[in-house]
């Protein structure tokens, strides 16, 4: 963006009420950046500003995020059309994008693997529910914040569209995305989500995926819709059993774990043998 | 040394041609890969052509003796194989084929355990896929490979180290992805059977159709531990 474009842009922000502060980033139609409101009564808050050429997508994206009411989408917050440009406005959310954490810290456990799976298939689950579904189409790890909390937040609605809109153009990353996604006519169901969150959580553990996700991946990623988990819930249901162990993971301590209740079994066939003779 | 291997070939209209082999001797690993690019029906035969008398020479390898002492084997397969190339070559230009002038493009590797003899011509990619510093990194590799040699067959020895990835692909396979997003799509380090990888590859070869690509092929060789050392190392 040239000087310009972008002083243009702080007129108009500011005009509406709010001060740009910094970029956020920026995508092939859009870019995002961080403002703040001008006035106190309209909070201290920072949002994201969502400036895109895209006037038809974006409109879609903001129709999508005001239904995604759930804990895992940013907050809608507000939008304005000033000629063929779209300005959306969300709740900022401040951390680390799950790719760059890939980068810094190159793998997960199994266990934090299944549980950022979980949160994601719960809010995915919960826009597969919704009386007129909505497909989220580009789950993948750029896409996914992870907050300072720990907690995690999926953003970019910008690939969404709604179950019933089987016209809506081919939409999803390479990699990520499941076939019939990327395919012309292909049948778009909540399988497709299915199998990015599969990849994604493949991505997330990389070596140190166990045996137990390890069959889920595969039965998130298989080539065939009618051979993949069908759904959220069932996803859900798959991945809770996998949140629940501690942090002792690693075969050494597994080891360790299954020799103390061997010991201890011993002990107990003596004693109960031995001792009370 | 644990070696896992898996391909892509595009279906219906393709005139590239892949060749991929893979035995086990002794529990040393041979592979060998040959991928020829294809553009137009003439070059399509040529390729498979070539393809073809490589299968059946390396049929005819003592794979025993391949694996008794594989430094000595590949130097002398090497003089062999570039033989066998040039005079394929030389039959093709004078066959009915009449292959254009131009000749062949394979591009390859004949591994031998943890040894491996790379050939080619260029004009195909090939990708180095490995980790630095924990992070996953990828380079291309052909164009210091075959930059200079023009025409001219070039051969490279080396050994392999663990938990790298070697993938051959024709000219449109991976466009436009830039080499980071091709090491994050194919993501080697999760990567524990053949159709994981297949997997990858096909994810791969999608986003290329969407952009057009045509004469699609690649093949994808990962080098790991095997499960049983990994436990052992793992109790040690």
């Amino acid at each position: 963006m040239t000087d310009s474009e972008q002083k243009a842009m702080q007129e108009i922000l500011r005009e509406k009420g709010y001060r740009m502060e910094r970029s956020l980033g920026s995508g092939a139609f859009s870019q995002v950046v961080l403002v703040r409101p001008l006035s106190k009564e309209a909070g201290e808050r920072p949002l994201a500003c969502k400036i895109s050429d895209r006037t038809e997508l974006a409109l879609r994206e903001a129709k999508l995020l005001q239904c995604a009411d759930h804990p895992l989408f940013p907050k809608f917050r507000g939008m304005w059309r000033q000629g063929e440009t779209v300005y959306l406005l969300t709740e900022y959310v401040c951390g680390d994008s799950l790719e760059e954490f890939l980068r810094r810290r190159g793998g997960f456990s199994q266990t934090q693997t299944a549980r950022v799976g979980l949160a994601l298939a719960e809010g995915l689950k919960f826009l597969h529910q919704m009386p007129d579904p909505i497909l989220y189409r580009d789950l993948k790890p750029a896409n996914i914040m992870i907050r300072q909390d720990g907690r995690v937040k999926l953003l970019d609605m910008g690939c969404a569209c709604k179950r019933s809109d089987q016209t809506a153009t081919l939409a999803g990353t390479v990699g990520y995305a499941a076939p019939e996604q990327l395919t012309a006519g292909g049948r778009l169901t909540f399988s497709c989500d299915v199998y990015s969150l599969g990849r994604t959580m493949e991505a997330m553990a990389g070596k140190n995926c166990g045996r137990e996700l390890r069959r889920v991946i595969l039965a998130c990623t298989r080539e065939r819709p009618q051979d993949r988990i069908p759904d959220m819930q069932a996803l859900t249901a798959a991945l809770i059993p996998l949140c629940g162990g501690g942090e002792a993971e690693n075969g050494r301590t597994r080891r360790a774990a299954f020799l103390r209740s061997r010991t201890a079994c011993i002990k107990n066939i003596w004693e109960s043998n031995y001792k009370n003779k | 040394m644990h070696i896992l291997t898996s391909h892509y070939y595009q279906q219906g209209s393709n005139f590239s041609t892949l060749l991929l082999q893979q035995y086990q001797c002794s529990r040393i690993p041979i592979c060998l890969i040959c991928l020829c690019g294809g553009e137009n029906e003439a070059q399509g035969k040529a390729g498979a052509y070539l393809t073809g008398r490589l299968l059946q020479w390396f049929r005819e390898q003592s794979v025993r003796h391949l694996v008794k002492s594989p430094e000595e084997r590949l130097s002398a397969l090497q003089d062999r194989l570039r033989e066998l190339i040039l005079c394929t070559d030389e039959e093709l230009k004078s066959s009915i084929l009449k292959s254009e002038e131009k000749n062949t493009e394979p591009v390859g590797i004949l591994s031998v355990g943890e040894d491996f003899l790379l050939f080619g011509r260029g004009g195909q990619k090939i990708y180095l896929i490995n980790r630095i510093f924990g992070r996953s990194h990828v380079r291309r590799l052909d164009g210091e490979l075959f930059c200079g040699g023009g025409d001219a067959l070039i051969f490279r020895r080396g050994i392999l180290q663990q938990s790298v990835g070697l993938l051959f692909a024709t000219r449109s396979f991976g466009e436009p992805m830039t080499e980071r997003e091709l090491g994050e799509c194919l993501h080697v380090e999760s990567v524990r059977t053949e159709e994981q990888a297949a997997r990858h590859l096909r994810e791969l070869a999608e986003g290329s159709r969407l952009q057009r690509g045509h004469n699609m092929s690649a093949a994808l060789l990962l080098t790991g531990q095997k499960a049983a050392d990994r436990r052992k190392k793992a109790y040690d």
